[in-house]
């Protein structure tokens, strides 16, 4: 029964990791990591059901709200960097910021 | 008034007036300036009168303690005056001086636009030369030993708008330091040996001493407790050698002329430069338990009088010949100490103090009155226009020269029959002999340059026939006068056994055993022998000098076959080329050498941009791993997630 | 009152004071330089009050606040002080409003980010006095590091960069050994707090852990202080930083390395101590010397200070290892007599740079005529630094040649040969700005302002003041400097039975 939820888990995770490595615009990398987030949240709300000793676990429940306080933190940092990105250079591709390059 | 609980007024009343002058002085009128700061000097001078005779009824001394300065571990330095017998004579020369002088600087100075400063100077002077004999301990004299030598460097330069002036002072004030080293090292010896730095207390420590013993603590553990001492002593006089003028040291004092004249008068003729004889005073206690170093000392002295002697024949600035009869005479001083007979060379300070004071203000009168030409070569025949000041000079000259019955004859007979009888005592070191030929020879060169200075200035031809001569001020000619009435009554009046009699219980015995019928033998011969060569001096003097076309010859041999002999006079015997040759310059080359070498190129290029280098050089090596692309990045990231995912799924 | 928090109210002041700057708008220069001279009066005047309430018995911490502020790692917000710090301290909270006072026109970049700068450089050089506990103390220590850096590279002269990368760099790479040496001590001794390491380190370190124990610390403090041959930042440092940075680098900062040998590095490694001391006896007594040399090949009135701060330090250096109450007194008066004068010679090279933006000694000369108040104050200050009697620079300087004199004379000897070269560079210097023929290019600078007078006569007036009477400087550390000294003899005795 739980590893349906845990193979769903790490369907959705693997997904926002695809979309973070491949997609080249900003935005959707965001999603993406949106994505990852969330899957990491359905394996604490899962877990949960394992008994733990001789009663139920509630602390990941407790994480996944921390977790949505700081995604929520996440994307709004991180749209107002995007839209700062784009008043400055025009573009939200990923691949035209190469700043850092050595 | 009790005066041993206002001691403290005698230094403070100057300084209140080097700060009331020194601070509003450029507000106030110049007549008010001079009363300011002729006030404290006279009023300290009453005080001092006071002292002395309070003296009569408390023969161990006065003393004022007023607070601990200096507290910590075992060192205590209090802040106390203090007036003996040896204080209550320099302070009667200092301040009774010191009072007549800053008169004469009013008449001298008082349309220079800086007079304020001037006087401002003066009293710190007095101030800090008060602290030196009145402090009872070595580090107060210290202050006061420092004071009076930045006092000295401020009146040196204090035309600052010519270099010259300005580095003759910065010398004067650098080779003092130099003696100051000398002076610390020994305080420091007596200290760790002795446990205070109180005279008092530093008398009764060095009188316990068991002088055949070794230190058994202390830096010093294991020497012989009189070497340790011979070092104290050493280095003490070495301090002195740098305030007193003496080799190796003496080169800032003729430099030193570039100084007002009032300025040479007062404290590089009568008071600051017999600092160091007062010292010794001061120290007798420890020097009368070293003959060998008192032998030195007397030969350093000798050596001194003969070479400044030599030198003052061959020069023609009025002051600088002054100069140099000044480290002379303070050789002669010197002399006298290390005899042991201390009254001797203290009677020479005071007797100098008068005539050397007298000649500096006469000269300086005929400086004024030849507006400011200082070259005797220049003068001659001044006799004529200027009676009164050369009355006056010649009283100081006679003195100097040591004609009786004048002050000087006085005074350098006792240092002379003290180091004859020194060198005749059973037992004595065959060296006093040669010092004693050394001073009769240096007496004779004295009558001989003194001859020589009054000759070509005040006789003969006058160098311009056409000159107008500037009027002398009345302040200048008063106080020469009375400076002229000591030079010339004080030997006659008794001073000399008086101060005997009066500082006689103020001083450790002399090592030497009292031999009544060899102290007759010493005077008699002392007194032949100086007048001998004083007569000669003087009339070779005046053979040479009064005659024109004697004059003339001379003048030929100086520039022809003499030129050698009379060139190494004429150029001091090459000494400050000397010292700057061997120890100036190679100071400052490797204050370059190192500043360019070692901290430029060694450490900071060298050790630390070098190391900074080399890791800069190793992150260029590793910033081409940094492509900048978000993607490799996170790809990498991943990557490496698996990696360690798949290690512990493995593994764990 | 003894209770009362004076320490952290003292950190905290500047501190507020700076965050309140940040609400002010950028364009009201007056209302930014006004309250920053005000918050740093209001800390100055507090930490008068904390000394007229200072009364210790002994060497003991008053004013102590002890509160858990990391449990698990038995870090604590430890604030305490003994007569030593209090005098920096003190000394600490005057220099501040004169540094602000004195950059009042001179800063026309970001005035508020330079006051703000200044502000929190106070918090964290009190911090760095008072803290009592080991793990604060370094977070002070690094705290302080970045305004001066900021102070130097941003408000700095044309090599401000390299100058407050050079700073930084070498402080750093001290702090950082000091900060492993701290993480050891912390690992064996299982706290922080300074005062149960003293009683714990000495008696259960081997010596072979404490010699590299001490080298750790004395390295990173010897950087700071800075001792020869680690002195190459601080010339740079002097000649780029504004007349406020170099008065507070000169006057405190750099006195924290050898605060931090008093406090710290001696009193937890005596044996170490005292085996090193030979060596660090030499390095102070070259570094006189050197020093002194140093300066007279120098053509820059601030590099020529700079180099001479070498030298007095070194004889703090040699005060505080001479093993000798009086040395390590005259020691501990000398980083006062230090912090006053050569502060106050930075602010009066200040003064003129201000007016012609040169500090050449070539390209002056005359002043005294011009700017005769100047040129008197500047006398002073001068006659200070060369240890005139009288003055407050003899004091520290006679007691610490007098207290190695008795230890170790050859080190004295060669010692006291700086004093004879600090009156060559120092009379030097003067004779080319202020004697000579007037130079026409200066003859219409104005004198010093009430303003620069201000800055100027609390420091005139504290050397004249601390050379007359010394007592209360000294009775003030008396105790402190006996128990560092003690620790050293105590190390001594068990050495010479087995």
């Amino acid at each position: 029964m739980i590893s349906y939820y845990l193979l769903f888990a790490a369907a959705l995770f693997s997904i926002g990791a695809y979309g973070v490595l491949a997609r080249r615009n900003v935005l959707i990398i965001l999603m993406s990591l949106e994505l990852m987030l969330n899957g990491v949240n359905i394996v604490f709300v899962a877990l949960s059901l394992v008994p733990h000793g001789v009663q139920m676990a509630p602390g990941g429940h407790v994480f996944v709200l921390m977790v949505m306080a700081v995604a929520a933190a996440e994307v709004a940092v991180g749209l107002a960097i995007v839209i700062a990105l784009f008043r400055t250079r025009q573009t939200v591709d990923i691949n035209d910021l190469q700043m850092m390059s050595g | 008034m009790e005066i041993e609980s206002s001691l403290y007024l005698i230094p403070l009343l100057p300084l209140v007036g080097f700060l009331v002058n020194g601070l509003l002085g450029n507000q106030l009128p110049k007549w008010l300036v001079a009363v300011i700061a002729c006030t404290g000097p006279f009023i300290a001078f009453l005080l001092s009168v006071q002292a002395l005779q309070a003296l009569a009824t408390h023969p161990e001394g006065l003393h004022q303690a007023m607070f601990s300065w200096i507290s910590t571990g075992t060192l205590n330095v209090p802040f106390g005056l203090q007036v003996d017998a040896l204080t209550a004579i320099m302070l009667m020369n200092v301040t009774g001086i010191g009072t007549a002088i800053h008169l004469y600087s009013y008449g001298y100075m008082h349309a220079d636009p800086s007079f304020s400063r001037f006087m401002a100077y003066l009293n710190l002077f007095l101030a800090a030369m008060l602290m030196l004999v009145m402090g009872d301990n070595l580090l107060l004299l210290f202050v006061g030993w420092e004071g009076v030598g930045l006092c000295s460097y401020l009146l040196i330069g204090f035309w600052y708008q010519d270099f010259a002036n300005v580095d003759a002072g910065r010398k004067a004030f650098i080779v003092n330091r130099i003696g100051d080293f000398a002076f610390l090292i020994g305080a420091f010896t007596l200290y760790s040996l002795t446990g205070t730095l109180e005279w008092h207390g530093m008398e009764q420590a060095v009188a316990a001493l068991d002088l055949n013993a070794m230190v058994v603590s202390g830096p010093m553990t294991g020497m012989p407790i009189m070497v340790a001492l011979m070092i104290a002593g050493l280095c003490l006089f070495g301090g002195a050698t740098g305030k007193s003028a003496q080799i190796p040291l003496y080169v800032w004092l003729p430099d030193a002329m570039a100084g007002p004249t009032p300025v040479s008068a007062l404290i590089h003729a009568a008071t600051m430069v017999t600092a160091g004889i007062y010292l010794l005073g001061r120290m007798d206690f420890l020097f009368v338990l070293l003959p060998a170093v008192m032998g030195v000392i007397a030969l350093v002295a000798a050596c001194t009088a003969l070479l400044s002697g030599l030198i003052a024949i061959a020069q023609n600035d009025i002051k600088k010949v002054l100069a140099y009869s000044t480290v002379s005479q303070l050789g002669f001083m010197f002399a006298g100490m290390a005899t042991g007979f201390f009254h001797t060379g203290l009677f020479h300070v005071v007797t100098h103090a008068f005539f050397k004071a007298l000649l500096f203000l006469g000269a300086g009168a005929v400086i004024v009155a030849m507006h400011h030409e200082q070259d005797i070569r220049k003068m001659g025949g001044l006799w004529k226009d200027l009676k009164g000041v050369s009355i006056l000079f010649i009283i100081g000259s006679l003195a100097l020269a040591g004609v009786p019955p004048f002050a000087g004859f006085y005074s350098k007979d006792a240092i002379l029959a003290a180091v004859y009888y020194q060198a005749a005592s059973p037992g004595a070191s065959p060296e006093w002999m040669v010092i004693f030929g050394m001073l009769v020879f240096t007496a004779g060169l004295t009558a001989f340059y003194t001859t020589r200075l009054v000759v070509l200035t005040f006789f003969g031809k006058p160098a311009d026939e056409h000159r107008h001569l500037h009027e002398v001020h009345w302040t200048m000619m008063a106080v020469l006068a009375f400076l002229a009435a000591l030079s010339a009554l004080a030997g006659v009046l008794g001073l000399g056994t008086w101060l005997d009699t009066f500082t006689h219980h103020v001083w450790s015995p002399p090592a030497v055993e009292v031999n009544e019928a060899l102290e007759h033998t010493a005077h008699y011969v002392a007194m032949g022998s100086s007048t001998a060569v004083v007569v000669l001096g003087i009339g070779a003097g005046l053979f040479l000098y009064l005659s024109e076309s004697r004059r003339e010859a001379l003048d030929r041999w100086t520039k022809g076959s003499g030129a050698r002999v009379y060139g190494m006079a004429s150029h001091k015997f090459f000494v400050d080329e000397f010292y700057e040759a061997f120890i100036v310059n190679p100071i400052g080359w490797l204050a370059k050498l190192l500043w360019g070498v070692v901290d430029r190129i060694v450490i900071d290029s060298g050790i630390v941009e070098g190391s900074a280098l080399s890791v800069s050089g190793f992150s260029a090596a590793l910033r081409h791993t940094q492509v900048g692309a978000v993607s490799a990045a996170t790809t990498s990231t991943l990557v490496g997630v698996i990696v360690v995912v798949l290690w512990l799924v493995l593994h764990g | 009152m003894a209770d009362f928090p004076f320490l952290s109210l003292l950190t905290a002041i500047p501190a507020i004071g700076g965050l309140l700057l940040t609400l002010v708008p950028r364009s009201d220069d007056k209302v930014i330089k006004g309250a920053a001279l005000v918050t740093s009066l209001v800390a100055f005047v507090v930490s008068i009050v904390m000394w007229t309430r200072f009364q210790p018995v002994g060497a003991e911490l008053v004013f102590v606040e002890d509160h858990v502020w990391v449990d698990q790692l038995n870090i604590h917000y430890k604030l305490g002080i003994d007569g030593i710090a209090l005098a920096m301290i003190l000394l600490t909270t005057l220099l501040s409003p004169i540094a602000i006072l004195c950059s009042w026109n001179s800063v026309v970049k970001q005035p508020k980010g330079f006051f703000l700068s200044l502000l929190f450089l106070e918090a964290g050089m009190i911090g760095v006095f008072g803290a009592s506990d080991l793990f604060l103390f370094y977070v002070y220590w690094e705290l302080m590091l970045i305004p001066m850096a900021l102070l130097i590279g941003i408000w700095g002269g044309p090599r401000r960069e390299y100058a407050a990368i050079k700073f930084v760099l070498y402080t750093m790479a001290g702090s950082l050994l000091m900060f492993l040496a701290i993480l050891y001590c912390w690992l064996h001794a299982g706290t922080f707090d300074v005062q149960a390491l003293q009683a714990f380190l000495p008696q259960n370190i081997p010596f072979q852990v404490q010699m590299w124990l001490f080298g750790a610390f004395g390295l990173s403090f010897a950087i700071k202080v800075p001792m020869f041959p680690f002195h190459t930042w601080l010339p740079d440092a002097h000649v780029e930083a504004p007349t406020a940075g170099s008065v507070i680098l000169a006057g405190v900062l750099l006195k924290m390395g050898t605060y931090g040998f008093l406090r710290f590095a001696i009193p937890f490694f005596p044996t170490a101590a005292v085996a090193c001391t030979p060596i660090i006896l030499m390095l102070a007594a070259i570094g006189i010397v050197y020093g002194s040399l140093m300066s007279m090949a120098q053509t820059d009135m601030k590099k020529l200070i700079a180099y001479s701060s070498v030298a007095h330090l070194g004889f703090v250096m040699l005060g505080i290892f001479s093993g000798t109450q009086e040395g390590a007194q005259g020691g501990v008066a000398q980083m006062i007599n230090h912090g006053i004068s050569t502060g106050a010679l930075f602010l009066l090279v200040g003064v003129i740079y201000d007016r012609t933006h040169i500090r050449g000694l070539a390209d002056f000369g005359g002043l005294a005529k011009t700017m005769p108040i100047y040129a008197t104050l500047f006398m002073i200050i001068t006659l200070s630094s060369i240890g005139l009697p009288g003055l407050n620079g003899f004091v520290g300087e006679f007691l610490v040649l007098l207290g190695t004199f008795q230890t170790h004379p050859i080190a004295s000897i060669f010692a006291a040969m700086g004093v004879v070269l600090g009156a060559v560079y120092m009379l030097t210097m003067y004779r080319h700005v202020f004697f000579g023929p007037e130079n026409p290019r200066w003859k219409d600078l104005p004198d010093v302002s009430p303003r620069e007078l201000v800055t100027l006569l609390p420091l005139v007036a504290l050397a004249v003041l601390l050379g007359v009477m010394p007592g209360p400087l000294l009775r003030m550390t008396e105790a402190p400097v006996a128990n560092v000294v003690k620790s050293l003899h105590a190390v001594k005795v068990v050495e010479v039975t087995p």
